[in-house]
């Protein structure tokens, strides 16, 4: 099992890329687990058709610690794909980060990789790691793999290196590692050179350039992803061959085993 | 409200249970809380700690540290109290701080193990849901998990099971008293088994890690009986869950024991045919460990007693098979139990016992348990193991 944490800046599109990603891979025949880490809960929606699933923390306040079972978290979306939201508390009281951890916990206690067997497990995470709810989704036993989703613009580059910084800070605690950027293009002046050249700062690599396309937005308009809505659309292409290459990365990378 | 106690103290929680699972092997527990969980462990969960030594560090947590997540400040003194120290390893247990902010032990133990060079553990514990059987289980497997499992394939096994060596396994002060623990080697010497290890009150690191060396393992408590099961799974050991309690059940205990050695399947004293030896008495409730206690009952059924309720206050686990058993930690529950009706016999700690309304021709066992109630009757504790049981 590949597991897998996408974050970036809000806003910069890591749900859209995300969905495009778990679409692209199931259509390689893989079975995908998509997890939003996001109190908004719409990471999977895409992948949901334009539906909007109940949340771990919606069930759990619902029906109590001990009532909630897999199916009431668990919902399969486009090509068998299995979508779960965290969620959050409610807005203004409580805490997001203890939320995620709480609902990651809750899957975990209900072995959901074991009951579902996903090949591949996709953790969309808010923007930055705030704290350590967010960084939950890359502890020991959680992603192994860290792909940051930023463009050019200066405040997303920004974020790309806050959140690349935190992981270094983790580096002795065998947390997951950063194995690439995806430059998801704005059409900013220059921007393959800046985001490579920030690559390359950071001492990481671009792996894939998502183009700009208005497919996205008919997409998302349709409720569903680019691959699932207009799959020969050349923005598809870009979601294919990074879903390729990050499973060429993840594939062929041993990580040290923790205690 | 139902979980609410009114007049039971809190059992002893998850990191008691690591906390007495590692006390012998030569480590240094870190207790990360405000002294609170440090205080309730070494005072009151841990009987060897009022004369022998263990390597206890309190990291006395603070809120600003917890809020800001200052964890550098304790990393910087447990490494210095370690080196100072120099414990064989390093065991990181939770308290419910810790736990609700989400504190990731394994990746602190992971940070520490970088700065010390020695082994170093994390446990996720808290003391608010579970209990120390719990943290028993969390804290044997977990050191056996990385000392001896990448070993796995170089182990040299005894595969015909022909040197009768046991382990026990799932034993400390919490569920059974040093004297009950002695009882137990000296009958397995007598019948003519060899004791290899006592996971976990082990005298040494060495004696713990050599637990693969023996041909069966005895699980003695519920946290013995899911330790046991997964050394099955991955050692393929076969193990007996039980304790011979009482004359009746020691002979009971044994043919369970030669069946073990004889087919190399595990068993459960529950699962076998118990053969009735006493006139017929009443009834009677037993609360325990479900192990301790359903051990208890075969005893109990063979001295003529019709029906025997076993009621686990610890869950429900392997290792219970075939017993009519409640499982609760509902006060209520528990309270109603101790004052079940037509018993003729009511076997439990003397804290419970104390509810027991109606005593008159009632026996009452007492089954002093540190876990319970610490040190309150630990005066009464007496030996049931291989000695008559309610005489």
């Amino acid at each position: 099992m590949v597991k897998i944490a996408i974050y970036g800046k809000g806003g910069i599109g890591k749900s859209t890329t995300t969905s495009n990603l778990s679409a692209a891979l199931s259509m390689m025949g893989y079975r995908v687990m998509q997890i939003g880490c996001d109190p908004k809960a719409d990471s999977t929606k895409c992948v949901m058709g334009g539906v909007k699933i109940p949340t771990v923390l919606d069930q759990l306040r619902e029906k109590g610690t001990d009532g909630v079972e897999l199916e009431d978290i668990v919902f399969e979306g486009f090509n068998g794909i299995l979508c779960v939201e965290a969620g959050g508390p409610t807005p203004g009281i409580g805490c997001a980060g203890l939320g995620i951890i709480s609902a990651l916990q809750k899957l975990e206690e209900l072995d959901a990789f074991e009951v579902y067997k996903p090949d591949i497990v996709l953790y969309d995470v808010l923007g930055d790691v705030v704290c350590g709810g967010f960084a939950m989704p890359i502890r020991d036993g959680y992603a192994e793999h860290i792909f940051i989703v930023t463009s050019g613009e200066m405040m997303a580059l920004f974020a790309a290196s806050n959140i690349s910084r935190a992981v270094d800070n983790f580096k002795n605690r065998g947390y997951a590692k950063v194995s690439g950027i995806i430059l998801n293009e704005r059409k900013v002046e220059n921007e393959d050179t800046i985001v490579k050249q920030f690559a390359k700062e950071e001492g990481h690599t671009v792996i894939q350039k998502i183009r700009r396309s208005d497919a996205v937005q008919r997409a998302e308009d349709l409720g569903q992803t680019v691959i699932e809505a207009l799959p020969d659309a050349d923005i598809a292409e870009d979601y294919k061959e990074c879903a390729r290459k990050i499973m060429e990365i993840c594939e062929g990378i041993e990580l040290e085993k923790c205690v | 409200m139902k979980r609410l106690y009114r007049y039971l103290p809190p059992f002893a929680g998850d990191y008691s249970g690591v906390g007495s699972a590692l006390y012998e092997l030569g480590g240094m527990l870190c207790i990360h809380d405000a002294s609170g969980c440090t205080g309730n462990y070494v005072g009151f969960d841990e009987p060897r700690s009022y004369d022998s030594k263990q390597l206890v560090y309190c990291t006395g947590l603070r809120r600003d540290d917890a809020i800001l997540g200052n964890e550098q400040v304790y990393i910087d003194k447990i490494v210095k109290a370690a080196q100072d120290m120099k414990p064989k390893f390093v065991a990181v247990v939770g308290s419910p701080v810790p736990l609700i902010i989400g504190f990731d032990f394994n990746g602190f133990a992971k940070d520490l193990e970088q700065r010390l060079g020695i082994p170093a553990f994390g446990f996720e514990t808290g003391g608010m849901k579970g209990s120390y059987k719990d943290g028993v289980v969390m804290a044997v497997k977990k050191l056996l998990d990385y000392y001896i499992l990448p070993k796995k394939d170089e182990l040299v096994r005894n595969a015909d099971r022909s040197g009768k060596k046991v382990n026990i396994v799932g034993a400390t002060p919490l569920d059974m008293s040093e004297e009950n623990l002695q009882a137990l080697k000296t009958v397995l010497k007598e019948r003519g088994y060899e004791l290899n290890s006592v996971l976990s009150m082990s005298n040494d690191m060495d004696e713990f890690l050599s637990f693969y060396k023996a041909d069966v393992n005895l699980a003695v408590t519920q946290a013995g009986a899911l330790i046991a099961q997964d050394l099955e799974e991955k050692y393929d050991m076969p193990f007996l869950a039980g304790l011979p309690v009482g004359e009746f059940g020691t002979e009971h205990y044994f043919t369970c024991l030669k069946k073990v050695f004889e087919t190399g399947n595990s068993i459960e004293v529950s699962q076998e045919p118990i053969k009735v030896q006493g006139d017929k008495k009443g009834e009677v409730v037993v609360l325990e460990d479900g192990i301790i206690a359903s051990s208890i009952r075969v005893d109990l059924l063979a001295q003529g007693y019709e029906k025997v309720r076993v009621v686990s206050l610890f869950g429900k686990d392997a290792g219970m098979t075939n017993v009519e058993a409640e499982y609760t930690e509902d006060e209520d529950m528990i309270l109603a139990a101790i004052n079940g009706e037509h018993c003729a016999l009511v076997a439990a700690d003397p804290l419970l016992l104390r509810y027991r309304e109606n005593t008159e021709g009632v026996k009452l066992v007492e089954l002093p348990k540190y876990a319970i109630s610490s040190k309150l009757y630990h005066h009464k504790r007496w030996i049931y193991i291989a000695e008559k049981f309610s005489e």
